[in-house]
């Protein structure tokens, strides 16, 4: 039969100053439940839970739990130590008593307290003598009024144990965030190790080891019985020698199966370890790709739009452009204008100035005149080239011919000064520098518009870029745990992730091609036990034959039954914890995922929390992620088949996961645990009439919650005089 | 719990076809005597020496080995 704790009494203990009698609290079998509010004495009423298994308190400043030999004066009850006078003993204590089918037990911790001076400080541990005291147990027989007090350490251990077996307290004994760790997904032996404390699974591996170690010594009589018989055949103990030899190499494969299943744990916790840091800097490097790959589109849109700033200028006296001449259409032809008038004016000037100047008249020669060394030519050969008629010499066509060519040095071709032309060619000089600006006057308007936009499309396609690289980098930025965000430590990750796996695959590899080798050795010397069976000599006792035998069948029923009985839990573990799962989080809006339980190669069992397509569900809220880790141990309970035998004890499990969840949990647990103390906040209503909230007055109606306790603050008290009072409600 | 123990390896269906061991044994069958078949004394003998009685190894042998003297 469970046990079952019927009460627990504080005296002067934390805020629960008094006597026992004045801070008892009653349970029974189901649920129990103490609602008090933030400083209504759980946590204080758990330390009385800590103590008892553990001598130790949670130091609520630290959240660490210390010993209580050193914290004895903060744990003695401020108010009986600010009313202790000077050498005044103060008595602290809890007692617990529980029962089983048989007994009921009383065991009681306790320490005094003297203040040793007038001005003694509250929590200064030299202003006080503290004396411990020895752990008292006593017993009675359930049919009897009267405790015995028992005396023996022993005995004492026994009955602790007996409340809650040391490996199971703390799948029965924690405080809000520690129910994460009772499982923790990420150990890859931590379901593992929830599984064979939690069931009677070991006992199967158990089993296998003596059974087999008693078929091993079995042999080994009949074949040193045999080997003593002088009738033994010089085959039978070749076959006995043969049979050895496997046997080392059987030894020898199980040393390399225990190494690779070795390899395999320690890199499947690598792996599940770095499994969500893994996916995380991947993702984060995925963001970091898109991000660079959209930072080098952004540089050079910004080197683009640069080098269009930068042209501008040159965009004014570039002739492919031409923009200084914008608004230069008049000056243009006003130009044009004053440069006819001046060469208008210029001709009649030069007209006037020859006309003048007889003397210094000029023959301009017509069109195609013939030239000084045409003229020598044609005076040379007395031909006239240009009517293409003889020219004898001294003819008169033939003088005329002689007078061209001599005709600069008679004077004829005298140049003149018509007027002195100080400007050069400027206007020409204006017009051909011009020339290009000149004929893109027109188009300027256009060139600076297409501009415009081009500068426009520029700047907003940056804008484009940076609001989606600042859009990459928010949604990265939910990736970044604490402050860490190192890609080189990611990329280390990676690497790390990628060659546990490798590892991991290898290690299973290992241990499939071991397993086969080992089942190939064990076929093998069954085969030659047969044999050497029938080589016996025929005086072999009979008895030992069937020593032999029975020992071997069993040593091998032994085996395959720790296989069939585990492989058979996997699936009903499975089941549990998914109706477990589904029933925790039944009044939550959002439906959960598939818990899926399977065997690894190693012969332990994974764990997986899946979506209804099958794909791993990561980043599950908390209030999911505990409701799995209680359903999973839910489940590992309930695939016992004698049920648990230990009452639950939490403090705050829940806090803050909604009212939902808390009511699955209520209804779940009750299920599962034969008694469960369960210390909450999360049904306190300080404005409510019976201080519960809605879902505390549901579970006051509810027929499988046993009792409810109500812890409350007296008002206005000062801190030195805070206590707890409660009371019954149900 | 330690007699599902027992319980759960006559099941294995090699064993119980060999001995003989039908449903009714198994379900009648306790770690204490009697013992209505070889296989299911020994078993039962084995389980008790080693976990109720928490004996080690070779003692548990030496009790065995004493069922077939």
């Amino acid at each position: 039969m469970a046990s079952i704790i019927n009460q627990i009494s504080f005296q002067n203990f934390f805020n629960y100053f008094g006597s026992l009698e004045d801070n008892t609290y009653e349970f029974s079998e189901g649920v129990n439940i103490v609602v008090a509010d933030n400083g209504g004495g759980k946590s204080k009423f758990f330390n009385g839970f800590l103590w008892i298994f553990y001598d130790e308190i949670l130091d609520s400043d630290t959240k660490t739990r210390k010993n209580i030999k050193n914290q004895a004066v903060k744990v003695c009850s401020d108010k009986a130590k600010n009313e202790a006078a000077v050498n005044d003993l103060i008595e602290c204590n809890v007692v617990l008593e529980f029962s089983d089918n048989r007994f009921r037990y009383r065991i009681c911790k306790g320490f005094r307290i003297r203040k040793s001076k007038s001005d003694s400080s509250l929590t200064e541990s030299s202003d006080w003598q503290v004396f411990f005291k020895d752990l008292e147990i006593s017993k009675r027989d359930l049919q009897l009024l009267e405790f015995h007090e028992v005396y023996d350490d022993e005995e004492h251990k026994r009955i602790l144990n007996k409340l809650i077996q040391p490996n199971l307290r703390e799948y029965s004994l924690f405080q809000g965030e520690e129910v994460d760790k009772l499982i923790d997904f990420n150990q890859a032996d931590s379901l593992n190790r929830a599984v064979k404390s939690l069931t009677n699974i070991n006992k199967y591996d158990e089993l296998e080891k003596i059974t087999k170690y008693v078929a091993d010594r079995a042999e080994k009589d009949m074949n040193d019985r045999v080997a003593s018989n002088d009738a033994a055949s010089q085959n039978y103990r070749e076959k006995l020698d043969e049979k050895e030899t496997k046997r080392n190499s059987l030894e020898s494969e199980i040393e390399k199966l225990e190494s690779y299943e070795h390899s395999y744990t320690e890199n499947k916790g690598e792996v599940d370890k770095l499994e969500g840091l893994n996916e995380n800097a991947e993702a984060r490097k995925e963001f970091d790709d898109k991000i660079k790959d959209q930072n080098g589109k952004l540089k050079a849109l910004k080197e683009e739009y640069d080098r269009l700033v930068e042209k501008l200028n040159e965009r004014f006296f570039d002739g492919g452009f031409g923009w200084i001449a914008m608004g230069c259409e008049k000056g243009v032809s006003s130009f044009k204008e004053k440069l006819n008038k001046y060469r208008e004016v210029r001709t009649i000037k030069k007209v006037s100035i020859l006309s003048d100047d007889s003397n210094n008249q000029i023959n301009l020669l017509p069109p195609d005149s013939p030239d000084s060394v045409t003229l020598q030519t044609m005076v040379e050969r007395e031909h006239c080239y240009v009517c293409n008629r003889e020219a004898k010499e001294d003819t008169e066509p033939w003088k005329h011919i002689v007078s061209l060519l001599n005709r600069k040095e008679l004077g004829q071709n005298k140049s003149v000064q018509m007027f002195k032309n100080d400007l050069n060619d400027f206007f020409g000089d204006i017009q051909l520098g011009a020339q290009s600006y000149v004929g893109r006057i027109g188009g300027i308007q256009q060139s600076i518009l297409r501009t415009r936009e081009k500068e426009q499309e520029l700047l907003e396609r940056i804008t484009r870029i940076k609001d989606k690289v600042k859009n990459l980098k928010d949604e990265r930025s939910y990736l970044i745990i604490g402050d860490e965000d190192d890609m080189a430590d990611a990329r280390q990750i990676m690497g790390q992730y990628k060659g546990a796996l490798t590892r991991l695959q290898k290690a299973e590899d290992d241990i499939v091609k071991a397993k086969n080798r080992i089942a190939s050795l064990n076929e093998s010397i069954r085969k030659d036990e047969n044999e050497l069976g029938r080589m016996r000599p025929e005086d072999t006792p009979k008895e030992y034959e069937l020593h032999l035998d029975i020992a071997s069948d069993l040593r091998d029923a032994a085996q395959r039954t720790r296989i069939r009985v585990f492989d058979g839990m996997i699936l009903k573990l499975e089941k549990e914890a998914n109706q477990h799962f589904q029933n925790l989080i039944k009044y939550n809006e959002l439906a959960g995922g598939i818990l899926r339980f399977k065997k690894n190669p190693r012969g332990t069992i994974d764990f997986k929390y899946l979506d209804e397509e099958g794909n791993e569900v990561t980043g599950a809220s908390e209030g999911f992620q505990r409701m799995k880790v209680l359903a999973v141990l839910m489940a590992v309970i309930s695939v016992n088949p004698y049920g648990y035998l230990y009452p639950l004890l939490a403090d705050a499990p829940l806090s803050a996961f909604g009212q939902g969840f808390i009511k699955g949990f209520f209804e779940e647990t009750d299920k599962v645990f034969p008694q469960s103390i369960i210390l909450i906040k999360d049904l306190y209503d300080r404005d409510s009439e019976n201080k519960l909230n809605k879902l505390g007055g549901e579970l006051l109606k509810d027929a499988s919650v046993s009792t409810i306790y109500l812890n409350q603050i007296p008002k206005d008290l000062k801190q030195i005089e805070v206590y707890t009072e409660h009371k019954k409600i149900k | 719990m330690i007699n599902n123990l027992l319980e759960e390896v006559l099941r294995d269906k090699v064993l119980s076809s060999k001995y003989n061991i039908t449903e009714e044994m198994i379900n009648k069958a306790k770690l204490a005597p009697p013992y209505e078949n070889k296989v299911i004394e020994y078993l039962a003998m084995i389980i008790k020496s080693k976990m109720v009685d928490m004996h080690g190894d070779i003692t548990v042998y030496n009790q065995i080995k004493n069922l077939i003297k």
